[in-house]
């Protein structure tokens, strides 16, 4: 298996004191005497600007410092017993197949590789066919009866029923690579090791724009964001590629079964134990990205809900037994999902404008610029190098229009609705998901309406055009996610293309 | 011709054509106040161009140049203004040259199109001033500083010292251009010296001859320039550093930055369109989106030097204003090809379609803004004074004078003047002598216009660039003679005609002031 890089490149202080620098003298113009104009608009357009302004400085502190990279430990003498868990809940059997297969190959003396069949618990029709692939690579298939605590409840039962002084989870179709173990098990040799995590990358990532804007979301977390946690001993459990001391995972109770993002929480009452983490930036699994709108949809609810379930039920802030730095990763990954609200707030303050001509600000939008400018300039730029020039526009679109996920998710928590754990299906869904992005159609054609009224109240002036240049903006930022929703090319009688998708070019049992 | 070569040259050539046309379109029209200074500069001996552009803190290139060139082809607008066209045209492949020592040649055509076809270049490469040589020297200058860096301060180190030094010589701003480059030579230094160990003479010396031996060439070639120009500074120091020919320029503010920046791309519009144009800017932060999201990895030498080269000078001469005001956008003239290398190079690492897209976008913008720019009767740099000149030949007499403020517009009125009456200036300056004009008074002007109200009967007084006395001027007249007509002229220039005195003078023999 070719292994592939996941693009990073750190950055100075230099850069980081002068995008700082950028982000201060931006905030000096909220400041300015003179600004403010409708108080209705203008606070909540600041506090969107303040969050902005936090998760800038948390992003900056984040990416510098990073410890260099030093030489990975090596195994040695060191076999310590591994138990290898394979998550299950109804997956297509080639999919768990070629998982399973690709961990019996992994170079280590002493392991054991655990099918964690849920198929039978959640009714899949399909839950027998993990026994039979068990059998026949002569590995154990741990069955349950009831789906309590989900995914984390699978691995809590799979754990009373092991000894292995490590445990590694996979989800199933997370193939991992021959020198997984050979990677990451040294780490131990660190008694205060907890855990050690490597990236969730995705192999079918080129089937389609749903796949793609996916990954390129991933790569930018697990190539810089998660290195600079990693140096700020913050690295989280992702749920699949993880080695976990069964001594740190017992002593938090297990698995965190209270949240549908088991994996973020567990990782904090790890650390919060004194237990270290690592994180091995190398692609040492494989797995499969959402292949339609709809799957990545509800993975990144639950991912939203969860981390909003630390926010209001575990905020790191007040967590006792974290570093301040650990508390600000926590804090840094649990925030990224408020900013829905943020989205919506800069989307509908040129709607509001274009249709009553209230304005959050009073003072020409080109003195704003000449602050503004700069500061997104750098910002961008510092983005795109820590990323080592891999952050596409498809990436932010992804990460700008879930502000309806994100919503929907703020809403659970606030209301404390009960959601389910559901797992990413494996396969692409039929269909198109327009009904994803009706919210985004609707601000287009809000959008065509308020310039129009816009234009019919003061004719076509500065103001008028800048509030237009600001929606289209977000019109643009919007595109690639709509597109992701339906089959455009068969509309337009084009040929998609070809879907690359690893879990069904793998091994057959 | 290759196909390869085709489509390059096609573009060339279609923009060479514009700017033809566009040149075409600009030398009929007025000579400007800063022509005439030129002008009336270079048609004096080479002593004097070089006593009078010192006394007016100028440089000196461009003067001796246009005035060896007025030798052989005459002072017609025609062909003074030639002389910027060729500069213009000679700039284009020296920037294409930087453009492609720093990229692709891809990079270097749309860089020497973008160029070409800027509406504020066109205009100042129709202008009988200094700014198209300041624009080739600059450009030459960073061909070779590129030169230098890439081959570690081997090659190209006489052609960086002479155009350092026609640099110095072409235009005192060139210095924001050296500091700018010192700084980016500087980041080098701080990033790569501290891994020759401690901090020493040897060390120093083992730097410069490895690692930085660029910023050794740097060093030694720019202080060579430097001190060849330095006796001039040392001459024009002798005059006291006066500026007679140079308008009040009022200190910026930020949004001077961004006007400056709109018009290098868009030039010279009437302030609403210019509002209205500069107020879709968030579509530029859309751009910039697509910029640092083309899966591409900036490389990061090149970028801060053409970041550095072309937005530090800005902010360096915006700093300086508040010091004394310089902050003059032909001023910044220089920066322009840096600054469409950036856009080029930006736009060309887009996607394919993206790319195509945002290149025939910008080409119809700026060509439409080009053709709006020299048919409009709103731009605000045209300077009618030909129509001025013409108005004042039809009805001036020997009984009447001509009063023309600010003193330094004299020039051009007198380049198109043919009538009658006598030209003064207030306050009152003796073009054909040497030293500043004088500072304005009140008790001055009322002992000037009492010496003209005994022998004139009317006086036109030519109102323009407002020194900060022209409203004390006109309250003056208005107080204390009677107004018979007032004509306006583009850009502000206001001709007010005033009785002196009812009665015939018997003759005219007083001969001025």
């Amino acid at each position: 298996m070719n292994r592939p890089q996941i693009p990073y490149q750190p950055i100075s202080l230099g850069l980081a004191l002068l995008s700082l620098g950028l982000v201060v003298f931006y905030f000096s113009w909220w400041f300015l005497p003179g600004n403010m104009g409708n108080l209705f608009l203008y606070w909540p357009l600041f506090a969107g600007e303040i969050y902005h302004a936090v998760m800038i400085l948390f992003l900056y502190l984040t990416l510098w410092p990073q410890k260099p990279p030093g030489e990975s430990p090596v195994l040695k003498n060191f076999q310590p017993a591994v138990d290898v868990f394979i998550t299950v809940a109804g997956e297509p059997a080639e999919v768990i197949y070629a998982t399973a297969l690709a961990a019996r190959e992994m170079r280590y003396h002493n392991f054991k590789i655990y099918l964690l069949n849920d198929g039978l618990a959640l009714n899949k029709p399909n839950w027998k066919e993990a026994k039979i692939i068990a059998d026949k690579l002569g590995i154990t298939c741990l069955t349950r009866q009831t789906s309590q605590g989900a995914k984390a409840g699978n691995i809590n039962h799979a754990l009373r029923q092991t000894r292995g002084e490590l445990v590694v989870i996979f989800d199933a179709d997370m193939v991992p690579s021959r020198d997984f173990l050979e990677k990451t098990v040294p780490y131990f040799r660190d008694p205060q090791v907890g855990f050690v995590q490597t990236p969730q990358y995705y192999a079918n990532q080129e089937t389609n724009e749903v796949t793609r804007g996916a990954w390129e979301q991933q790569e930018f977390f697990f190539g810089a964001i998660m290195r600079g946690k990693d140096s700020a001993n913050a690295a989280f459990i992702c749920g699949t590629n993880v080695v976990i001391r069964r001594e740190a995972l017992l002593s938090v109770g297990g698995m965190w079964e209270g949240s549908i993002a088991e994996d973020f929480i567990t990782s904090v009452f790890i650390h919060q134990k004194g237990w270290r983490s690592h994180y091995v930036p190398e692609v040492l699994a494989q797995g499969l990205a959402p292949e339609d709108l709809l799957s990545y949809f509800k993975q990144q609810l639950r991912w939203a809900r969860g981390s909003l379930d630390m926010l209001f039920s575990h905020n790191p802030l007040f967590l006792t037994g974290l570093s301040w730095s650990q508390r600000r990763e926590y804090l840094n990954s649990a925030l990224y999902y408020v900013n829905g609200v943020v989205v919506v707030i800069d989307m509908i303050m040129p709607i509001i404008f274009l249709f009553t001509g209230l304005k959050p600000v009073v003072t020409p939008t080109t003195s704003f610029a000449l602050f503004f400018l700069p500061f997104i300039l750098m910002t961008l730029y510092v983005l795109s190098r820590s990323s080592g020039g891999s952050l596409t526009f498809r990436a932010i679109s992804f990460s700008q229009a879930s502000w309806t996920i994100q919503l929907l998710a703020l809403k659970s928590v606030l209301l404390r609705q009960k959601m389910a754990f559901a797992i990413t299906p494996k396969t692409a869904q039929e269909g198109n998901f327009l009904s994803l992005v009706y919210p985004h159609l609707a601000y287009i054609a809000l959008v065509v309406i308020g310039s129009a009224v816009g234009i019919a109240r003061e004719g076509f002036n500065p103001s008028i055009a800048t509030n237009m240049a600001w929606a289209f903006f977000n019109v643009v930022i919007f595109l690639p996610f709509i597109r992701a929703a339906y089959p455009w090319e068969k509309l337009l009688g084009q040929k998609p293309a070809p879907a690359i998708s690893r879990g069904k070019a793998a091994v057959s049992p | 011709m290759s196909r390869r070569m085709f489509f390059p040259a096609g573009i060339i050539l279609v923009t060479l054509i514009f700017a033809v046309l566009s040149a075409l379109s600009l030398y009929s029209q007025s000579i400007r106040l800063d022509e005439s200074q030129s002008l009336w500069i270079a048609t004096k001996s080479v002593p004097g161009v070089v006593q009078f552009t010192a006394e007016n803190t100028g440089t000196p290139l461009y003067n001796l140049l246009l005035h060896f060139w007025v030798q052989v082809f005459g002072t017609t607008t025609l062909s003074t203004r030639s002389l910027s066209f060729l500069f213009f045209v000679l700039t284009l492949p020296a920037v294409y040259l930087f453009a492609r020592e720093a990229s692709d040649s891809r990079v270097g055509f749309l860089t020497v199109v973008l160029f070409a076809l800027s509406p504020f270049v066109l205009w100042f490469s129709n202008e009988t001033q200094m700014y198209t040589l300041f624009t080739l020297v600059t450009a030459v200058n960073h061909y070779y500083f590129l030169r230098l860096f890439n081959t570690e301060g081997k090659r190209g180190r006489l052609g960086f010292f002479l155009s350092s030094a026609a640099g110095f010589f072409t235009h005192y701003f060139f210095i924001f251009l050296v500091i700018s480059q010192g700084i980016f030579l500087l980041i080098k230094f701080v990033s790569e010296f501290p891994r020759q160990g401690v901090f020493s003479f040897w060390s120093l010396r083992k730097y410069f001859q490895t690692d930085g031996r660029m910023v050794w060439s740097f060093i030694y070639l720019e202080s060579a320039a430097f001190l060849v120009f330095l006796p001039w500074v040392f001459y024009v120091a002798g005059f006291g550093f006066t500026a007679s020919l140079q308008p009040a320029v009022p200190r910026p503010t930020l949004l001077n930055i961004l006007q400056t920046l709109f018009s290098f791309v868009f030039g010279f519009q009437n302030p609403a369109l210019q509002a209205l144009v500069l107020s879709l800017w968030p579509l530029l932060v859309i751009f910039l989106f697509f910029a640092f999201t083309s899966r591409r990895q900036i490389p990061l030498r090149a970028g801060t030097y053409f970041v550095l080269v072309t937005f530090l000078p800005i902010l360096l001469v915006f700093a300086a204003s508040y010091i004394g005001p310089i902050f003059l956008s032909r001023y910044l003239i220089f920066v322009i090809p840096t600054m469409f290398f950036l856009i080029a190079w930006t736009i060309l690492n887009y996607s394919r379609r993206l790319s195509s897209a945002v290149i025939a976008g910008l080409l119809v913008v700026m060509v439409g803004l080009l053709i709006y720019q020299d048919a409009s009767a709103t731009t605000p740099v045209k300077e009618n004074y030909r129509q001025v000149s013409t108005y004042l030949n039809t009805k001036v007499t020997p009984r009447d004078i001509v009063a023309v403020s600010a003193p330094f517009t004299v020039y051009p009125i007198e380049y198109y003047y043919l009538g009658p009456a006598k030209i003064v200036t207030i306050p009152y300056w003796n073009l054909s002598g040497s030293g500043p004009v004088p500072a304005f008074s009140l008790n001055g002007l009322t002992t000037q216009v009492a010496a003209y109200k005994a022998v004139y009967s009317r006086i036109f007084l030519v109102l323009s660039y407002d020194q900060g006395y022209q409203q004390t001027i006109q309250n003056y007249f208005d107080k204390n003679y009677q107004l018979l007509s007032v004509r306006n002229f583009r850009p502000g220039i206001e001709v007010r005609v005033y009785r002196l005195r009812y009665d015939i003078p018997l003759s005219v023999t007083a001969q001025g002031f």
